[in-house]
This record gives structure tokens, sequence and C-alpha cells, in this order.
């Protein structure tokens, strides 16, 4: 039923953008879509694009974890529009650049300018793969047990082919359409569960008892974890309890034990589950009221999730897939509505990964031992309702996991690949094919290596990235005169490159403890401010390197078409 | 509240239409003089103040939403029929306020432009 439900996402994604690219007749229509497509069709692409893995699978695993300080984070993320509507929708539109590096060339006349942003462009849009790669990869493990490598390869080459030969014009009917997939994949399987069911410990959820199997539960280990067992608990089955063979049943003392990769374990009904080490909250009552943040081996927690927080908030407006959509709106005006209708439709869906997040706590409380929490949104609908209609709701959520990485990942990879055929080759249709195929395949070689990175940790990243970099950019660029070519240019790279480093250095492991930890974890909360800092000082400081012509240049971000003088700035 | 008249018009129509040119006001900011600089200094001043405004809304509604939940333990753990109120309250009604201060903005920032139309139009 699951495989059924991905097979159908996938064909018909292919079918629309094949379909697409027959009406697509020169290049600017299959990069752009020639600018003709509808507000509501708009905001339900930018939607469909915007709503990744993170948000589909993860947002749920993290309340389910950490409860309801992790309600903020499917907030921010839509709140992030708000901003990009406030400082940024309509002056980009109005600008007529298709890419931040041609904002970047346009404002300030520099091509040094344009490269640095193509560069950052380049390492957000790979940021933002990992977490679809390894989205992939998990929910082929959960549906059909094939390997972690099995989903990142055949995912990543389904996203690389439909790119490369179906181009923007086919890809805004195809994300507007698995917007609405997703939806309806996340909010019928979440409606049924709260109107229909009723859990026995449902009152448990609020009370300060640690969470329990309801059942006799079996529990397969895929690699090796250190579990916290706060209660003493008798386990049976066979596999490998601290570096010992087991052999008939064996008490776990309260305390950490690790078990081994392979390991099946049967967990007694009425046991306390031993949660993995350190990544969640294990009282119920801490965990559904605020701050429920400790519990957690994440160095300043109150740091990290406000960091997160500013991330998601300012890097959508530097997110290069997200931007480019934009390009689309007829004028300034519709891209005003369509980022309205885009405050709607997100709303929408974000108010549902709570409700997974909350029942996966209560009905498969397993995901907390093996550490697999990212998981609970495709394994419910079989453990909640069962049976054919649990199989139908299971291939309808593995259909919306689906849509989510085909269409996040099919933006970034569109932004990705365009910035690299526009900057490096001539910029034809067939470059960008090229170039589509080696950016795809570089992001597969890459999502097979993070498969032990939350999902959501792999998301901030790119996030920080956007807002210590393009972000300060844009912000800067469309309300400010006195932008220097240096000063942007110091700013992108000082915010920027910080972000990166750190992002780069806690991904090949380097994790040290305290406030240094926090920060090279997640660092936007300092790299983003940096950014417009060091923007506006060496602007200040260098008011030679001031483009010419500013007035022009703020006449075209500003000024409504209807007065007649918006121009390209190509022009 | 007066009613406004709604203008429709489509862009590509209204820079066809050679008599709009002629405005001396648009002149003015065609030619980057000091006096069409200072004109669109005004709309560009009056929009990034409204943008302030509102984000300074938005720290405002959810820096206090924040503390009381937290100060309060989510109000003491209240509950609505057996969801705690924090979950509630982070959940559909948070983000109608988000999608409330976006229709907000939006509409003051087209009665801007609006008006700085109609300004130049007099002119």
């Amino acid at each position: 039923m699951e495989l059924a439900g991905i097979m159908i996402v996938v064909i018909a994604t292919f079918a629309i953008g094949t379909y697409g690219v027959r009406v697509a007749r020169t290049t600017s229509d299959f990069f752009v879509a020639s600018r003709q497509v509808g507000a509501t069709m708009n905001a339900s692409a930018i939607c469909g694009e915007y709503i990744s893995a993170a948000s589909f699978l993860g947002a749920a695993g993290l309340i389910m974890r950490y409860g309801s300080g992790m309600l903020w984070l499917p907030l921010a993320y839509a709140a992030g529009y708000l901003f990009l509507l406030l400082f940024v929708a309509a002056p980009l539109r109005r600008f007529g650049a298709y890419t931040v590096p041609d904002f970047a060339e346009g404002r300030l006349d520099s091509l040094v300018n344009r490269r640095i942003a193509m560069i950052f462009v380049l390492a957000i849009g790979w940021f933002y793969l990992l977490p679809q790669m390894k989205g992939a990869g998990l929910t082929l493990t959960v549906i059909t047990g094939s390997p972690y490598w099995v989903g990142v390869v055949v995912v990543g080459t389904v996203i690389t082919v439909n790119v490369a030969i179906g181009g923007m014009r086919g890809i805004t009917f195809v994300q507007a359409f698995q917007y609405w997939v997703k939806v309806v994949a996340i909010g019928v399987p979440a409606l049924i569960f709260i109107t229909f069911i009723h859990h026995p410990n449902q009152a448990s959820l609020t009370q300060p008892v640690p969470p329990r199997f309801a059942n006799e539960t079996s529990v397969k280990f895929d690699r090796s974890v250190s579990v916290e067992v706060s209660e003493q608990v008798r386990l049976t089955g066979t596999g490998v309890v601290d570096g010992l063979p087991l052999s008939g049943p064996v008490d776990l003392l309260p305390g950490i034990h690790t078990i081994g990769k392979g390991s099946r374990l049967t967990l007694p009904r009425g046991a306390a589950v031993p949660l993995v080490k350190g990544t969640s909250v294990n009282n119920n009552e801490r965990w559904a009221l605020p701050y429920s943040l400790s519990g957690n081996d994440r160095p300043h927690p109150l740091y990290a999730n406000g960091s997160l927080l500013v991330a998601q908030l300012l890097g959508v407006m530097g997110l290069p897939h997200i931007l480019v959509r934009f390009y689309t709106n007829s004028d300034g005006h519709t891209a005003r509505r369509t980022t309205l209708f885009v405050l709607c439709l997100l709303g929408l869906f974000y108010i549902f990964p709570a409700v997974h997040g909350a029942l996966g706590r209560l009905y498969a409380p397993r995901l907390l031992m093996t550490g697999s929490a990212d998981a609970v949104v495709l394994i419910l609908p079989r453990l909640i309702v069962g049976g054919v209609a649990g199989g139908i709701l299971a291939g309808l959520v593995a259909a919306g996991a689906m849509a989510a990485f085909l269409s996040t990942a099919s933006g970034l990879l569109i932004a990705v690949s365009g910035a690299l055929s526009q900057d490096l080759l001539s910029g034809s249709v067939r470059d960008f094919r090229r170039m589509a195929v080696v950016a795809g395949s570089i992001a597969i070689l890459f999502g097979l290596q993070v498969r032990d990175i939350d999902l959501n940790v792999l998301v901030g990243w790119a996030f920080g990235v956007a807002a210590s970099s393009l972000c300060p950019l844009l912000v800067l660029g469309i309300w400010w005169r006195g932008l220097s070519r240096r000063g942007a240019a110091a700013g992108m790279l000082a915010g920027g490159s910080l972000a990166t480093i750190s992002v780069l250095l806690t991904m090949i492991g380097v994790r040290p403890g305290g406030w240094l930890g926090a920060i090279l974890s997640q660092p936007a909360a300092i790299t983003a401010p940096l950014g417009f800092l060091v923007m506006v000082l060496v602007s200040r400081a260098t008011t030679s390197s001031v483009p010419g012509a500013v007035s022009a240049k703020m006449v075209h971000l500003h000024l409504p078409e209807a007065i007649g003088l918006g121009r390209n700035w190509r022009d | 509240m007066p009613t406004r008249r709604e203008v429709v018009r489509h862009p590509r129509a209204d820079a066809a239409r050679p008599s709009r040119q002629d405005r001396p006001a648009i002149r003015e900011m065609d030619e980057q003089s000091v006096a069409g600089d200072v004109l669109v200094q005004s709309l560009i001043r009056a929009q990034l103040g409204l943008a302030f405004a509102v984000m300074a809304l938005f720290a405002i509604v959810f820096g206090i939403l924040g503390l009381s939940l937290a100060l309060t333990g989510g109000f003491h753990g209240a509950q609505v029929f057996g969801v705690p109120v924090t979950w509630i309250l982070l959940g559909p009604p948070s983000f109608a306020v988000i999608a409330g201060l976006g229709w907000l903005y939006r509409r003051q920032a087209d009665r801007n432009e609006q008006d700085f139309i109609d300004v130049v139009e007099r002119s």
C-alpha cells in the first residue's frame, strides 16, 4: 500500500512534468514559467516546494521527543514568510532579477558580489538537499526494509531526471499538486485519529510519569544505541546488551545501557520506555508543558532552540529555491497577495504535525528507544487504525512523504543547477540539464553520509547559512541606499562563511561542549546579526564603492508598476 | 470607514499610456532629480516603517505568549477537553495571528502605494 502511494506520486510527478515541458516553448518559459502563473497556483507551488521532509516527518518527530517546546518550530517555519512578505516579496519581484546572484549583480553592478552570492546559493542548496535525501532513505527503510542507501539513490535519481527533463514550467504544476498531496496526507490521518481513536492511557500524557509500552512490544535495532533505563525492566529476545550476547531474560537496572546493532528485544506491557540517551524528555508532564528542553544532550538547549528560530525566521528570505518562485508573480502587488496565501496554506499544514507527535508518544514509544522518531508519521496509521483502512492511510502518508522530498529537492536542484549553468556555462537549457545531473549526483553522494543526523538539524543548517548570507544582502540591498559593494561582499562572507564553517565542523563530528559547541551546532543567532553588522560597518567605511545610480535602482525596487517606471534591471 | 474606489490596472497597459509619463512628478522620478528622489524616498520610508511596525507587533504578541506560557508553566497545566492550553494556543490561533499580521501588512502596504500614486497623479 505504501509502495503504491509512492508510485502514484512519482508517476503523477513525471506525467505533469512532461506535460508541462510540452507547453513550454522558450528558454524563459522553461526557467521562470514566463511569469504567467496565477497567485493561487503560485502560492500552492511555493508551499509545495517549501514543505520538506523536515516539516512532513521531522516536526512530528521532534514534538514526540521534546513536547511543547517544539511547537514553536512549525510556527517559525510559517512566520519566516511573514518576514519575507514584510521585507522582500514585492520589491524583489519589481526589481525583476531571476535569481539572487542576478539581484546581487543588478543592485550592486558587481560581478564579484554575483559570484559570492552564487557560492552561497550552492552551499544553501546542497545543505538543504541533504535532509531530503535522508528523509527519502528513511522512508523507504521504514516501508520496505530496504537499506538506507537504496532510498537515497532511488529518490535522488527520480528527482534529478525529472528536473533535467521538466524544467520550471513543469515544476510549477508539480509543486502545486504536491502541496495538496502533503496537506491531505498529513491532515486526513490526523483528523481521523483525533475523531475516532481513544487510547486508554491518553490522560498519562500530561502526568508526571515516563512514557510506557501499552502492550508487550518487540523492538528491532538496526543500529547500536545507548539507552537510559529509568525503571528496572525485564528484557527477552536476541542480540547484544551491554556487550554481552543475550541468552534468556535479563533484568536491566536503572542507568545507561548499550544495545548492539541487529538486536531484537521484547519489552513487557507497561514497562517504562528506555529512551535513547539524552535525546528525549522522560517525564510526560514536563513534555506536555512549556520549556521541556532539559533531558537533552545539547549544550545550552534554550540557546540552541532560539538560534534555530532565528534561522527559520530570517532564513526563508535567503532560500534560493523559494526566491526564484517570486519571479513567477506578474507584479509586486501579486507577489504580496501570493505571500499572504502562502501564510494561510502553511498554517493549514503546520497545525497537524503536533497531532502525530503527541499520538506517537502514546502509540509508538519504541521509536524513542531506537532513536528514529523521525519515522513516527509513517508508522502511526498501521499502529492506530490497522487492517485495510490502516494500510490505505499508510499509503497516503507515504505518498505525502514522497511528495515532500520530491518537491523540495526538485526546487533546490533547479536553483543549484540554474546558478551553475548560468554562471559557469552559457546558460542554455542543455547546460542546465547537464548541471542538474552533476548537482543531483553530488547530493546523492553526500546524502548517504547524514543518516544519523536529525532532519531538523540538517534543515536548520541550510536556514542558518541563508539567514547569515543572502538575507542581509537582500534586506539591506532593498532598503538601504548606502550599501556598498565591499560592504555587501564582506557581510556575506563574514556571516555566511562562519555559518558554513560551523556547519561543516559539526557535520564532520567536531562537537565541543559548552557555549562553543552550542554556537557551532546552531550558529544563526550569532552569524546572522554579524552578517548585517559587517555589511553596515564596512559599507559606512567604503562609501566610495557604493554603486552609481542608486536612485534609479530604488525606483525599480519600490515604485508600483502602475506608475510605469518599473523596468527590468537589465534594461 | 469611507469606501475606497478600487482602481484596477494592468501594469503594461499603464506603461503604454503616453500621458502618464508627462506628469511632472513621474518625470522627476525618472530623471532622478532631487525632487523625484525625495518623493521615492518618502514611499520607501513609509513602507519600511510599516514593515517594522508589523514586525514589532509580531514580537510583542509572541513575546507575551511565550513569556506567559513559560512563567506560568502553561497556565498551571490548564486543559480544555483534555488538551493542555499550551498545545491549543501554539496551534491554530497562533497561525491565524501570523496570517492576520500578513493581511494587515498587505492592506496597509497597498494603501501606501495607492496614496503615492494619487499624489503623483495630482502633480
